[in-house]
């Protein structure tokens, strides 16, 4: 192929300029996740995010998986969501530069995941978690705007606050978790009366005032113009569109069963089987309370980072097994440990499934729900934070694509609290502060 | 009116030097005439252009100031094929998802402009109850709001109609600041703001054309040089009609090429013609590349930006030495990539090259070289075609569909150690040589530079040969290469057709405007001060033909995405 | 196999026997030295490098601990009890029993404890080295007066004289040892301090004039602030800046050395080292209150042919410091790690063999060791002293 380079084709390849309007397509994946949860419901369902805490980490080479993408292996310790793994992500080598401060024990990690600091003093939040950031998004309008609960039973356990030092406590009994949410003061959401939110109304009206002024534009433009204002003009009607569902009265919540009583009283111990069950009366009334509309965020807190857990016959807990076990290099984990870690990791799976097996819709409310579960610790020995363990379950109503395992090639862990952030509507382009500070939401996780 | 101290101290920070007095041609008028009525819109619409990312942050960050926090995400303004974003911005629409990210960042900006701690610098005055509607101090708030977001007054409608929806917020919500907050809310996601519309009047020079009129003006000119919106002395230019002046049209544009402010939109300049969009997407393979990371990743842009800007600006150099300047700048991140020492622990500081470090200006950075490479490996194909089009402003042909690459991606193959050689084997195939003789001679002589740009000898323990071509000239490595494109009169033809564009929104279309301009580019010694001076005030750049203007009266909107949504699935 | 299945294995390889190639760091024989090629130094005489590995080396050999590692203090109670108490106690329903009374002994009155105030326990002996093999540097040759009678160790090259009784005192504990006859948890948990950035060492050497032999080296070993560089499996990348700091907590030693068939061995002077890595919380922010005292501290360091250096640093350590980490990690570290400080303590006094005390006659310190590994880097002094080193030879 003859191809002249001289000075006039390259002036004429720089005036090859043609008038075209770039397309952008009307249907997004915000829009489309909501078109099909109206067409099954005719109201929009609710979205809602929780978190899922576990102690002391994992054994890194058991858990991680090794092959990034879709088709992501399961190593021995990860087994257990194998009926979920089409709707759980799992992210690996994101890891905690803490620029400098001291990795304080079982806290640093967990709270720089939530917060995307780093923790200069011992207690308390230094910042808003990110649970209330998304919660101040999608929370307002239900009667809690999150509920918190310890499955351990202990009311510090907890990772979620506005900072300051402040941490929201948590609800360790489920007694006291079901009297909360169904005894005074529950009403029955398909009996109350609705409110269209002021906040919703008053965008209403904005765009009302933006198209408003349409014609004064319309008048003065040339035909490629036009097409721009008419896009624009097509995207305000379909934000009014949205607004308008929301200032309906929505359809009856169908899988609202209010529960017949109180559950009987544990009693409170560190003991595995008891924590299990603890967090098996917790997880179903929590998944009643969401179904109910009753909150749209809530956090679970299984164990704490520096774990009492502890078995049968034994008073030796999961953190001091961590710490004494010796890690066999031949083996590559501690046995002992381990057992606790596979517990956790059927109960997350546990919870998973509770939330799959409420119907809405054409969906579960695990659909319409994103789960961040993570731990504190990469490997509990060390206390190393680098490689936190991480995963999503849930797709938040269309905004999260899930089935991967995501590998994060040593960037920091904020970019998973930015991107469920961004999925879930807070309006933020970078989290996190110094070296966790980030601008790169996970493009694969991100429906669309 | 009288403007409260930090707005008045804000925009006098960004008023023009007190070189730019020009005299009013007009009668007086600014920021005092805003709530007065305004000149009626006869202006035909010539050109929508969307802001940017950095300028719509630039713009609220000069009218509200650097506290004002701006977060969301930015729909991206796709570039067309060969062409700058300033081009793309001009055909760019807003999809549901950028309007609704556009809204929610506008009721986060409202939200902290009459926070308490901030609505006594934007609101001169008190309402007669703070829980109440009080039309008259609404309009004395928002009609220079109004007047710095759209970039010009608001038209008496305008005006009335923030005010009626300022009081209509105010007695629902009980709170005359809510009112507020609903009505400056409404304007940063009107089409007024978000979209740079520029307007033509007929140009009395030449009877039966239009020319841009003087609010287009001072807004063509803030966004060109400072990459932002205009302020306080051009609106207020524009308003005494003195912007379509040529002398005073000249003696504006020198003063803000000449101000620190510049440096801003040089670098956004920069960054849309040597398509910086790209490092967002940049990512290496770690096992290949151990020493390549986020931190890394984030310093390669801004070396590049000090090196152009502190060689254009702060040193005034000549544009074709942007190619051989051995001054850099280095941080601590970037140390490593070049196995050089960097004093400080934090920041910036200079750095210049040594003659057997091979390189030259901008192509010997890490950030060219790591951009115009593939994750595992360099690809002195990219690198060539790089050079071409980004520099040289000339197109090279995309590769045939159904071409057999194994030759050239397999870098373990011990009988084909290098990329010379591999190239060498793929160009065997005549379709595929035509457009390699183009690209790969010019890329080959970076070869000495790996994936991410860090200095290699061998390849493969074979040593690379860094001996290239181009149109006909031979030299020898990066330096070679540096040489050959100063040389070369398509690179000052390059930028300064990429400055026309830039400034116009579209290609240049008028080969003789472009040969003037580098003439005078020339003349000046190649300085980008004076050609950022010369295309700003040529005529013939606010000169338009008319477009065809579309009078249908009736409007039908698309269909509901949310039926389409039914059927989308 | 995928780039992450390779990180990984490379997490586990990790985990793995290091083989010969961790210990190859005894003193080079003439004839081993005259194998390495070694390139010039830099024209300024100028090198940098940053410490990647710093750990107490281990000899693991079956003669070492012949009884097994030190008892944790759960087993150290039920070995002090009866054997049919401890048969009684050893029962699953007793469990809550031996809990109560083994946790008993870490606490003394007035709200003491065993790892705050070891002082004040008195506790049987432990588990120590019955092996005369050690890795270690001869601290006591050229006539050192305050030190006090000790056996000494050999070492697995065969060098003799070697002085490093805080290996003979905590060689078996099961921190040190590990059970799988490769490593123990020390060295695994201190070589993720060093990548993770948590505690970082540098080494500036003025005044090189050759690699081979030099009579007259500056040294300065200091603790920085900076992160390494590393790569995703945690190896230290050459090439990196780092700047020497000198302000609290950090310290920065400046010795004098000289190099001999490529080795270089520094005059003993004290060497002091903030330890930042690990503790945490108000007790004690990275390293505010622990410090590493190296009394006639010295190192031993080989350049090799790949720009890197291996060796040894070695001194006298108060005794205390050796356990500092689990003093100051209070009844804890009794109680969940299962330390007896005391025993420790007691045990580090009784083999303590060097700074002897004019007034009592006894040793406050005792012979210690470290490993060290290090690889090129850009060492920029404290401000005010001099340029930035050139951490390798220039192209």
């Amino acid at each position: 192929m003859a191809y002249d380079l001289s000075r006039r084709t390259a002036l004429r390849g720089m005036l090859n300029g043609a008038g075209v309007v770039v397309g952008v397509p009307l249907l997004n994946a915000f829009l489309d996740g909501n078109g099909e949860a109206l067409a099954a419901t005719g109201a929009a369902v609710p979205v809602r995010f929780g978190t899922w805490f576990w102690g002391l980490g994992v054994n890194p080479n058991r858990w991680f998986p090794t092959k990034p993408g879709k088709d992501f292996d399961l190593p021995p310790e990860l087994e257990p969501i194998r009926p979920f793994k089409d709707k759980i992500n799992v992210f690996g080598n994101f890891n905690v530069p803490l620029d400098g401060a001291p990795n304080l024990p079982h806290t640093s990690g967990g709270v720089a995941v939530r917060t995307g600091i780093a923790l200069t003093a011992d207690r308390g939040l230094p910042g808003q978690s990110f649970d209330v950031t998304i919660g101040d998004q999608i929370g307002t309008r239900s009667r809690f705007r999150s509920l918190d609960v310890s499955a351990i039973g202990d009311a510090r356990n907890s990772l979620s606050g506005r900072g300051g030092g402040n941490l929201n406590p948590s609800e360790g009994s489920a007694v006291a978790l079901y009297q909360r949410i169904f005894g005074t003061g529950f009403q029955d959401p398909n009996s109350a009366s609705f409110t269209p939110d002021p906040v919703t109304m008053a965008r209403r009206s904005v765009l009302s005032g933006v198209a408003e002024q349409r014609q004064a534009l319309q008048a003065a433009v040339g035909a490629e113009d036009r097409q721009k204002l008419d896009q624009y003009y097509t995207s305000v009607r379909q934000l009014e569109n949205q607004l308008d569902v929301q200032l309906t009265r929505p359809e009856p919540l169908q899988a609202c069963a209010v529960p017949h009583g109180a559950p009987a009283e544990l009693t409170a111990s560190g003991e595995i089987e008891t924590v299990m069950k603890n967090h098996k009366l917790m997880t179903d009334l929590l998944v009643m309370a969401l179904a109910c509309d009753q909150t749209r965020v809530f956090n679970m807190m299984f164990n704490n980072g520096a774990s009492t857990l502890t078995r049968i016959g034994s008073t030796i807990t999961h953190h001091q097994l961590t710490h004494e076990e010796v890690l066999d290099n031949r083996l590559g984990y501690q046995p002992n440990a381990t057992y606790f870690l596979t517990r956790i990791m059927e109960a997350w799976t546990s919870f998973v499934a509770a939330l799959d097996a409420v119907k809405e819709g054409s969906r579960t409310l695990l659909d319409n729900t994103v789960v961040f579960a993570h731990s504190e610790t990469e490997f509990a020995k060390f206390h190393t934070i680098d490689n936190m363990p991480m995963m999503t379950a849930g797709s938040g109503g269309g905004r999260i694509a899930t089935g991967h395992y995501v590998d994060g090639i040593g960037t920091p862990v904020t970019r998973v609290g930015l991107t469920l952030q961004q999925a879930l509507g807070v309006p933020v382009d970078r989290w996190g502060s110094k070296s966790m500070e980030t601008s790169k939401p996970i493009a694969e996780i991100v429906a669309g | 009116m009288k403007r409260s101290a930090k707005l008045a101290a804000a925009l006098a920070l960004l008023a023009l030097p007190a070189a730019m007095a020009f005299a009013p041609v007009g009668p007086a008028a600014g920021a005092d005439t805003a709530a007065a009525p305004a000149p009626a819109q006869a202006g035909q619409i010539v050109a929508m252009r969307r802001l940017t990312e950095a300028q719509y942050r630039n713009s609220i960050a000069d009218i509200f100031g650097p506290d004002i926090r701006v977060s969301g995400r930015f729909e991206p303004i796709v570039r067309p094929v060969h062409e700058m974003i300033a081009s793309g911005a001009r055909r760019a629409s807003i999809s549901p998802t950028g309007l609704e990210n556009f809204d929610a960042m506008a009721r986060v900006i409202a939200a902290q402009v009459f926070d308490a701690q901030h609505r006594a610098l934007f609101a001169p005055c008190a309402p007669a109850d703070a829980k109440t509607a009080d039309d008259r101090c609404a309009a004395q708030v928002l009609a220079p709001l109004g007047r710095y977001l759209f970039r010009r007054p608001l038209t008496l409608d305008e005006q009335a109609f923030y005010v009626r929806m300022a009081g209509a917020a105010a007695g629902k919500a009980g709170s005359f600041d809510k009112g507020l907050e609903l009505a400056l809310s409404a304007m940063l996601v009107s089409p007024n703001f978000l979209y740079v519309i520029e307007r033509a009047e007929p140009d009395p020079a030449n009877p039966g054309q239009l020319r841009l009129d003087n609010g287009t003006r001072a807004t063509r000119l803030a966004m060109m040089l400072w990459n932002s919106a205009p302020n306080e002395a051009l609106l207020k230019a524009a308003a005494e009609g003195r912007l379509t002046d040529q002398k005073q049209l000249e003696a504006a544009a020198a003063a803000m090429v000449s101000s620190p402010r510049f440096e801003q939109g040089l670098r956004a300049f920069f960054a849309d013609m040597l398509l910086f969009e790209k490092f967002d997407e940049l990512a290496k393979d770690p096992v290949v590349y151990p020493y390549f990371n986020q931190d890394v990743a984030q310093a390669l842009p801004e070396q590049t930006l000090r090196t152009i800007t502190d060689h254009l600006l702060t040193r005034n150099g000549d544009y074709r030495q942007l190619f051989t300047t051995s001054h850099t700048f280095m941080t601590r991140a970037l140390g490593p990539v070049y196995q050089v020492p960097v004093h400080r622990a934090k920041g910036w500081e200079p750095y210049e090259f040594g003659p057997r470090d091979d390189r030259a200006g901008l192509i010997g950075q890490a950030g060219f070289l790591s951009l115009y490479s593939h994750s595992g490996r360099s690809s002195p194909t990219l690198r060539g075609r790089a050079i071409r089009e980004v520099l040289m402003c000339q197109p090279v042909p995309n590769p045939p569909g159904n071409v057999n690459f194994t030759a050239v991606q397999d870098v373990h193959n011990k009988a084909m150690p290098t990329a010379r050689i591999r190239l060498t084997a793929h160009n065997t195939d005549p379709v595929c040589a035509g457009c390699h003789k183009i690209t790969d001679p010019v890329g080959l002589s970076l070869e000495r530079f790996d994936g991410i740009g860090a200095w290699r000898a061998s390849e493969n323990d074979a040593p690379i040969d860094a001996g290239g071509m181009m149109d006909g000239v031979k030299f020898e490595g990066g330096a070679g290469l540096g040489k050959a494109l100063s040389e070369s009169p398509d690179t000052p033809i390059c930028v300064a057709s990429r400055a026309l564009e830039y400034a116009v929104g579209k290609p240049p279309e008028d080969e003789a405007l472009v040969e003037r301009l580098v003439g005078d580019f020339a003349g000046s010694g190649y300085a980008i001060r004076a050609l950022f001076l010369k295309v700003a005030t040529m005529p013939e750049t606010w000169r338009v033909t008319a477009p065809v203007l579309d009078n249908a009266t009736h409007v039908s909107f698309a269909a509901p995405a949310t039926m389409a949504g039914r059927t989308g699935r | 196999m995928t780039d992450t299945l390779r990180r990984r294995f490379r997490r586990l390889a990790a985990l793995l026997p290091l083989g010969g190639a961790l210990f190859a760091i005894g003193p080079a024989t003439d004839a081993q030295q005259s194998a390495i090629r070694l390139p010039d130094p830099p024209a300024n005489g100028v090198m940098g490098f940053v410490i990647s590995e710093a750990i107490p080396p281990v000899v693991q050999e079956p003669t070492a601990c012949p009884q097994g590692t030190v008892l944790k203090m759960r087993d150290q109670f039920l070995a002090d009890q009866p054997a049919e108490e401890r048969a009684r106690l050893s029962k699953p329903e007793n469990e809550a029993e031996l809990v109560r009374k083994w946790q008993a002994t870490a606490f003394g009155p007035n709200g003491t404890n065993i790892c705050s105030q070891p002082d004040l326990f008195s506790r049987p002996a432990m588990r120590t080295v019955q092996s005369r093999m050690a890795w270690g540097l001869d601290l006591d040759k050229p006539g050192a007066d305050d030190t006090c009678e000790h056996a000494e160790f050999t070492s697995p090259h065969g060098e003799s004289g070697i002085d490093n009784q805080e290996y003979r005192v905590m060689g078996c504990t099961l921190e040190w040892r590990g059970t799988d006859g490769i490593k123990g948890d020390q060295a695994v948990g201190l070589r993720q301090f060093f990548a993770s950035g948590e505690w970082t060492q540098v080494l500036l050497l003025r005044g090189v004039d050759s690699l081979q032999h030099d009579e007259d080296v500056e040294v300065i070993y200091a603790n920085t602030p900076d992160r390494p560089v590393i790569d995703t499996t945690g190896r230290f990348l050459p090439g990196a800046s780092f700047t020497i700091s000198d302000k609290p907590p950090r310290e920065r030693n400046v010795l004098h050395g000289r190099i001999d068939n490529g080795v270089l061995t520094t005059t003993p002077a004290d060497i002091k080292l903030a330890q930042t890595w690990g503790q945490g919380g108000a007790r004690d922010i990275r390293g505010n209150r622990t410090r590493y005292d190296y009394r006639h501290g010295r190192l031993r360091l080989q350049f090799q042919s790949d720009g890197t250096l291996t060796g040894m640093l070695g001194g006298y350590k108060p005794v205390f410091d050796v356990i500092q980490s689990p003093g100051i990690g209070g009844v804890g570290s009794a109680l969940v790690a299962g330390i007896d400080c005391a025993q420790y303590l007691q045990t580090l006094r009784q083999y303590a063999d060097g700074v002897r005390d004019p007034k009592t006659g006894k040793c406050t310190a005792i012979s210690s060791a470290v490993q060290l590994a290090a690889v090129p880097a850009f060492v920029n002094d404290i401000p005010a002293a001099s340029a930035p080193a050139g951490g390798r030879a220039s192209r």
